[in-house]
């Protein structure tokens, strides 16, 4: 099976100049658990589209550097 | 990813397991170890922020609280509502126990809705009952239960694991003797020995497709992927009244309740696109869905939640409770397409189809402790068969359960390892073929069948094609292929996923009958069949893997409700058709270290984890970096050390908004735990001179519920330059019964203030001679406020009201109705009414006109009424007849 290259607009985003490395905060907590850090920046990012646009990730983020969107598909 | 072998795996034992660390779950856990026993606690996600309520929840739908409603009616509302199929003692359970749960959650801390004089604001939304008992700062819930587990009592015996997925129960002998699953992050295969299992997985939401086309964009918390119905059925359970769907109205496209729960008590509603209220059911009901599905398909259609015609503020009221509890984002979705509450109505449409118990009957069958029919294994929360059972019932019998576990568990000797190697199997089995399809192509494919084939209206040949396509695809399942740990997680739901969906068109196909409304729509059976099918009907899995019906009779009632005469029976095996049967069946993240900017923070982190006292907070309290002080105050109210209260008052004089705003949120949601101390009393009132209005308004409010606050600190506040803190000090003094200094602002230069000072007025309940200045405001909304307040203080504005029926404002119109209602004279002027071209005022013309209809001609005039276009104005004028 072929593995391809294909944009998607995720709907959780972080401001990577605000996002305090080494918190996990947001990773922690997401029922989804679609967030995790990045092993080059060491930030917080969506690794894979999947969420329920329901907002603790944004909400307890400690240095406001979530933001959560509604889903390219629903706007 | 390699496939673990099956003897590297993390066992843990316990006497009481507790699957889902949701509503249901959570409490299982406290009470099973408030009763003593060793609890383990699993969950997929993180107990924080799980379950139906990840966020938070908005209200309670179903409090049966002494003095507004009676267990009776409510055991009869559920059976009306689900059609005579209840086995009423699960449903009493809950009518009997909720307003002490609701106690006891009050006693964790958290909020529910209370008028000035300290009593529950319950509210009628329905037509009959009132159950419905808001929570406007309902987003705290999963956090104050998160504090209840923590506390050291409950830790001590209750251990959580976090990002831990079962995917089957083991059984031994047919009792429940624990599970295997594996931990979705690392990978590793778990394996758990227990004395009893409760399942508390919650519903089944990945069922249908949302219209929207996006997976995760259900109406249910997308994590709860009908697991427990899965892991019940495997393990022998029966489950019942699969057939009866959820199906829910909501914000089309958003996909989230549009809440006529909190609207409905501000004025809103849902009309079609004449503008007219159309729902003629008096209960949450699969007829009501039915209503709802018919008129979007109508030349009516679509639908919509209106709330523009009603003022700003208002608005604004039901925006901070919708933007801020249940869906949080709503507001992000309607201002990304520019609509506005105030000025455009909302579409609404129906969800996609789901199972749960809480929203309709959808679940694992439960006798009365929420014991399930395989010894040692119990079902609570949305997983469980306890009909509209909601967020208190999911808490009632999460209490139960664990109570009933605690006193019956019987840890196992061993586990039955040939099982544990079919768990092993299917967890793993996709890393064998990683280039097998992915979930998510599989996962579509299968719920856009559901949606085509099973989804009502039903035939039994949609039925019919919907099985062929859930077998065919019981091959293309077991060749998914995964790489990740996240992966095996996802592909494991579609296989929860399948079997429930084979579980749903199975049983559609059975119940040989239309029931439930919309729920159970069988287009080619359209009749209720009660001779042959006022039964539950219960399916489970036989031992040679095939699926078996039988026909349960209804449980002789404890309230008997008209029209509905169960008959004792013996339970029936159903036939299914020949060939139904199923043929067969089938690396962490790497850490950093912390070398960020800001270290404060996670040592915070850290610390909050360790249930910190409040001397080891203080210095971060104090912390120059506005951010860590904010973050300081988050752990404080997550934690609530003693003295928490005076040092969140400190924090109320903080230099810097946000970390103010922090510390008056926590105060308010604290309100409940706090303890009311002189000093926490003092400590408040200082603040209440602060320059910042939010710190003054949450200083009145928080002394008010406290009941620290004296009339002359309220008195004074009446002067104060923001109108929301000259609210709050209205809502103080009406909270010591001294409405005296009312009167004076009564000419303030706020309309919202005076409407509050009427209704002010009307909860102490005594005339005032401010209500005479009020109905002749230049504001039609302090008029209309100020007439339908003096019919609750004894002495009704009489002459003022019958003017008041001509007045232009419709707004006026209700309130003057409402106020003759009271005083019963004149009568002439609500009997003309009825034909007001607004549907409010017909509507509380009618509610007025109902406790007069022994007078001929407010009977003859309440017939004409049953005409109305208006849904709301018939059913009330029926009601008025009939009673």
């Amino acid at each position: 099976m072929a593995l391809i290259d294909q944009r998607v607009e995720v709907p959780v985003t972080i401001d990577e100049s605000l996002c305090i490395e080494g918190c996990t905060l947001c990773v922690d907590i997401c029922p989804l658990d679609s967030l995790a850090i990045s092993d080059e920046t060491g930030k917080a990012y969506m690794h894979v589209d999947e969420c329920w646009y329901c907002g603790p990730c944004a909400d307890r983020c400690p240095a406001d550097a979530v933001t959560v969107n509604i889903p390219y598909l629903l706007r | 990813m390699e496939i673990p072998p099956i003897e590297d795996r993390l066992h843990l034992d316990c006497e009481v397991l507790v699957v889902g660390g949701g509503t249901a779950g959570t409490m299982a856990a406290i009470t099973a170890a408030e009763h003593g026993a060793r609890v383990l606690l699993l969950e997929k996600a993180h107990v924080r922020h799980s379950g139906a309520l990840a966020m938070g929840m908005d209200g309670v739908n179903n409090a049966v609280i002494p003095g507004k409603a009676t267990p009776e009616d409510y055991v009869a509302e559920i059976t009306r509502a689900n059609d005579g199929i209840v086995n009423q003692k699960t449903v009493y359970q809950t009518a009997t126990r909720g307003h002490a749960m609701v106690r006891r959650l009050e006693g964790y801390g958290v909020k529910f809705e209370k008028d000035e004089h300290g009593d529950y604001a319950v509210r009628r939304v329905h037509r009959s009952g009132s159950y419905v008992l808001p929570m406007p700062e309902g987003k705290d819930v999963k956090k104050v239960l998160y504090r209840v587990l923590r506390r050291r009592d409950i830790r001590e015996r209750v251990r959580i694991e976090n990002r831990v997925m079962p995917v089957r129960v083991l059984t031994e002998g047919g009792r429940a003797v624990g599970v295997a699953g594996f931990d979705t992050r690392s990978g590793r295969f778990v394996t758990v020995a227990a004395g009893a299992v409760v399942l508390a997985t919650g519903a089944c939401g990945r069922l249908g497709l949302p219209a929207g086309g996006y997976l995760y964009g259900t109406y249910e918390n997308p994590t709860n992927a009908g697991d427990g119905y899965a892991m019940a059925y495997h393990a022998g359970a029966e489950l019942s009244g699969i057939e009866c769907f959820q199906i829910n109205p909501l914000i089309k496209d958003y996909n989230g309740p549009a809440c006529a729960y909190v609207a409905n008590p501000f004025g809103g509603y849902q009309v079609n696109n004449r503008g007219e209220r159309f729902v003629d059911s008096d209960y949450w009901s699969g007829h009501m869905m039915a209503e709802v599905a018919r008129e979007i398909a109508s030349a009516r259609g679509p639908i919509y939640l209106k709330l523009s015609h009603l003022p700003g503020e208002t608005v604004t009221a039901v925006e901070r409770i919708l933007h801020s509890t249940e869906r949080p984002t709503r507001g992000t979705f309607h201002a990304g397409r520019g609509h506005d509450y105030r000025t455009d109505d909302v579409e609404m449409h129906i969800s996609e189809i789901g199972l749960c118990g809480g929203h309709s009957a959808s679940g694992v069958w439960v006798d009365e402790h929420g014991a399930t029919t395989v010894p040692g294994l119990y079902a609570a929360g949305d997983l469980a068969c306890v009909p509209h059972n909601y967020m208190i019932g999911a808490f009632v019998f999460g209490d139960l359960a664990g109570a009933h576990a605690a006193a019956s568990h019987r840890v196992p000797a061993g586990l039955p390892e040939g099982q544990v190697a079919e768990a092993h199997e299917l967890v793993y089995r996709p890393l064998r073929h990683p280039d097998g399809p992915p979930q998510p192509q599989v996962e579509y494919k299968l719920r856009r069948f559901v949606n085509d084939y099973v989804a009502p209206p039903k035939t039994a040949a949609k039925l019919e094609i919907a099985l062929e396509s859930f077998e065919r695809m019981r091959d293309e399942i077991a060749g998914m292929g995964a790489r990740t740990p996240h992966e095996l997680m996802r592909c494991a739901e579609v296989g929860f996923i399948r079997d429930c969906a084979e579980m749903a068109a199975r049983s559609s196909l059975t119940r040989t009958e239309s029931r439930w409304g919309l729920y159970h729509d069988r287009a080619d059976l359209p009749d209720r069949d009660d001779a042959n099918w006022l039964f539950h009907l219960n399916l489970r899995k036989l031992p040679d893997g095939s699926m078996a019906f039988v026909k349960r009779p209804v449980e002789p009632y404890l309230v008997p409700v008209e029209g509905f005469d169960p008959v004792a029976a013996e339970p029936e095996p159903v036939a299914t058709r020949p060939g139904a049967r199923v043929r067969r069946a089938g690396e962490t993240r790497a850490g950093h270290a912390a070398v960020g900017r800001s270290p404060r923070i996670l040592e915070l982190h850290r610390i909050a984890e360790e249930a910190p006292d409040l001397a080891r907070l203080a210095p971060y309290l104090a912390d120059e970096e506005p951010k860590v002080r904010r973050a300081a105050i988050a752990a404080l109210t997550e934690t609530v050390p003693e003295g928490a209260g005076v040092a969140l008052a400190a924090a109320l004089a903080d230099e810097h908004g946000t970390v103010r705003r922090a510390a008056a949120t926590g105060l308010r949601e604290l309100a409940e735990v706090l303890p009311a101390t002189p000093e926490f009393g003092a400590a408040l009132a200082e603040r209440v001179t602060s320059p910042d209005a939010s710190v003054r308004g949450t200083v009145l409010d928080v002394l008010r519920a406290l009941r620290l606050g004296d009339v002359a600190l309220f008195a004074a506040a009446l002067g104060d330059d923001d109108h929301r803190v000259r609210i709050e000090a209205i809502r103080g003094l009406v909270s010591l019964d001294e409405p005296g200094p009312l009167a004076g602002a009564a000419r303030d230069a706020s309309r919202e203030v005076r409407v509050w000072v009427a209704r002010g007025i009307a909860a102490v309940g005594r005339p005032s001679p401010a209500l005479d200045g009020l109905a002749a405001d230049p504001d039609p909304l302090v008029r209309a406020a100020a007439l339908e307040s003096s019919a609750a203080t004894g002495s009704p504005l009489v002459d003022q009201a019958v003017a008041g029926m001509a007045d232009p404002a419709w707004q006026v119109r209700a309130g003057a109705a409402r106020c003759l209602g009271a005083a019963g004279e004149p009568l002439e002027p609500l009997v003309a009414a009825l034909g007001d071209g607004n549907l409010d005022v017909r509507k509380a013309a009618v509610l007025a006109l109902a406790g007069h209809v022994s007078r001929p001609e407010v009977a003859a005039a309440l017939r004409g009424a049953l005409a109305d276009p208006d849904a709301d104005v018939r059913a009330h004028a029926r009601r008025a007849l009939d009673g």
